[in-house]
């Protein structure tokens, strides 16, 4: 791992980090505070937005880390410097996924806090496993876009594969999650997408089948951050 | 001793016959050497095969003995480079890049990089996106020279560049050299190497078709290109039936180049005594004169 490249990595990037990851703070304390709004929390903080808001940040930052300096060509002063490209390619993941533990600890912080204050009533344990499991997913997120950055050498390219597929993914668990209302037909649905694999209404009724089913979301978050990793350290780059 | 860069039949294949075939080449340390060729030749394939960042399609590049692609990592302290397009990361000013690459370079601001400051005339408080392309290219001169690397790959480095500040690059180039820093430097001119090089290879369609020393810089400028304006069609008639070889002609408007040695005017003179003529210049045959058929200038 390189250290000034890290520095360099997390100040390029901390605007957007710190904005997305105020915003879904934000949103949860509001939520949670809330005496309305304390039921949408796992349904809808938990099912949808906290994915969609983390996909944003994901992509953005995912393209960022190794496409987007390819793309733009100040790649070329990265690797001027004695750092292996798999160095590089650590050090920018660790930044992602080390600025995502900090996202979702600070989410469990605030996430307690609120439930405390506002006496919402939530279990501490449900409220910490739904935040690591939405971490989860976004780990997931981050790997498939980091697995893209790491291939291609375009911004459009990196954008058009794995920020396409994230999106897909959220798409497919909103009309999946209308089974819940309703339309059992579109149950099927949730087996398209890897946001099913969060399965928030097991953690909520405290079952345990959600445990293995996270585990499968970091089976794929090793697997494309390791293909991300190894693909950018083989590629030809044009700088 | 290891040659500082060493090609063996290196090659990359890409479509249409592009890339560069079969180089070979040996660099021993303290030479200047350039490679001159046009726009698609290989000059940039070749540089970015000797920094590590494409994969040569077969045989070999090394800087001082280690491989460019596998010990890549390991040779980057020896190399000072210059990219052929100018990208900067997305820092404020010239000021913080330069921090920033010497953070990564693990390198402290000295004397040297703020002589190569001043040398360049950079306003490092300026907008590093809002840079014209020379103070562009000014800010990565100087983040190529200012570790004073043993190396410098420098791929087209003076695009952009006023002649004033053309002046001042060639300068430093023949400082590092004094100091024994090994360059190899490309452009698609011949000129504005020859004064700071050893050695100019000639690249075409990825292979090196010829290589130009200083005895050979010698022999094209012992010769003057004659440009002469015949008064009459039958007067270009005329020069074009003369022993010399006319390197360019243009019957619109009776004017013919001819190539004279230099021991050889005085049958010029007597060529020139029996045309009528409207207009005669001389000048000293350059490089790129030289060459003006295949750079196609």
């Amino acid at each position: 791992m390189s250290f000034p490249l890290l520095k360099q990595t997390f100040k390029s990037n901390f605007a957007v980090w710190g904005l997305v990851t105020l915003v879904m703070n934000v949103i949860l304390a509001q939520l949670i505070a809330m005496k309305q709004t304390q039921a949408l929390v796992a349904p809808m903080y938990y099912g949808m937005l906290v994915s969609t808001m983390v996909a944003l940040l994901v992509v953005i930052t995912g393209n960022k880390l190794l496409a987007g300096q390819v793309d733009q060509g100040s790649m070329a002063y990265i690797l001027t410097a004695p750092i292996r490209r798999t160095t590089v390619a650590i050090t920018q993941l660790v930044y992602m996924v080390g600025s995502l533990v900090v996202t979702y600890g600070a989410m469990v912080a605030v996430s307690l806090v609120t439930n405390n204050i506002a006496d919402a009533g939530f279990k501490t344990q449900t409220l910490i496993n739904l935040n690591f499991g939405a971490f989860m997913v976004a780990l997931a997120f981050a790997g498939i876009m980091f697995a893209a950055s790491g291939i291609f050498n375009l911004s459009k390219y990196a954008f058009g594969t794995g920020g396409l597929l994230i999106i897909l993914f959220i798409l497919l668990a909103i009309v999946g999650s209308f089974a819940d209302y309703g339309v059992a037909g579109l149950e099927h649905v949730q087996h398209l997408t890897i946001v099913s694999l969060f399965d928030y209404k097991n953690i909520v009724s405290a079952g345990s089948k959600w445990l293995p089913k996270l585990a499968a979301l970091g089976g794929i978050a090793a697997a494309t951050f390791g293909i991300g990793t190894t693909a950018f350290a083989k590629k030809d780059l044009p700088l | 001793m290891l040659a500082m860069v060493e090609t063996k039949q290196l090659s990359k294949n890409y479509k249409n016959n592009r890339g560069v075939h079969g180089m070979n080449m040996a660099i021993q340390q303290g030479e200047v050497v350039g490679i001159v060729g046009k726009n698609g030749a290989g000059k940039t394939t070749t540089m970015r095969m000797l920094m590590g960042f494409i994969h040569p399609s077969a045989g070999s590049a090394a800087i001082r003995g280690m491989d460019a692609w596998t010990k890549a990592a390991k040779t980057k302290p020896l190399i000072g480079y210059v990219p052929g397009e100018i990208a900067f990361p997305d820092t404020k000013s010239g000021a913080t890049f330069l921090q920033n690459e010497l953070a990564l370079l693990r390198a402290n601001k000295d004397e040297y990089v703020n002589e190569l400051i001043q040398r360049f005339k950079i306003d490092l408080t300026a907008d590093l996106r809002r840079m014209s392309k020379g103070m562009k290219q000014k800010t990565a001169l100087v983040c190529a020279f200012m570790t004073k690397p043993p190396l410098l790959l420098l791929d087209e480095p003076t695009t952009g560049l006023d002649p004033v500040m053309r002046d001042a690059f060639i300068d430093l180039i023949l400082q590092v050299k004094a100091q024994g820093t090994t360059v190899f430097l490309s452009s698609h001119m011949f000129n504005e190497l020859e004064r700071t090089c050893d050695r100019i290879m000639f690249l075409k369609d990825g292979q090196v078709i010829d290589v130009l020393d200083e005895s050979k810089f010698a022999e094209i400028h012992a010769a003057q290109r004659v440009t002469i304006v015949a008064a009459t069609n039958d007067g270009f008639e005329r020069l074009l039936t003369s022993d010399f070889e006319p390197v360019r002609q243009d019957p619109l408007h009776n004017t013919v180049v001819l190539l004279v040695p230099n021991d050889d005017e005085a049958r010029l003179l007597q060529l020139l005594g029996e045309v009528k003529l409207t207009d005669v210049s001389f000048d000293t045959q350059t490089l790129d004169n030289y060459f003006e058929k295949e750079l196609e200038l």
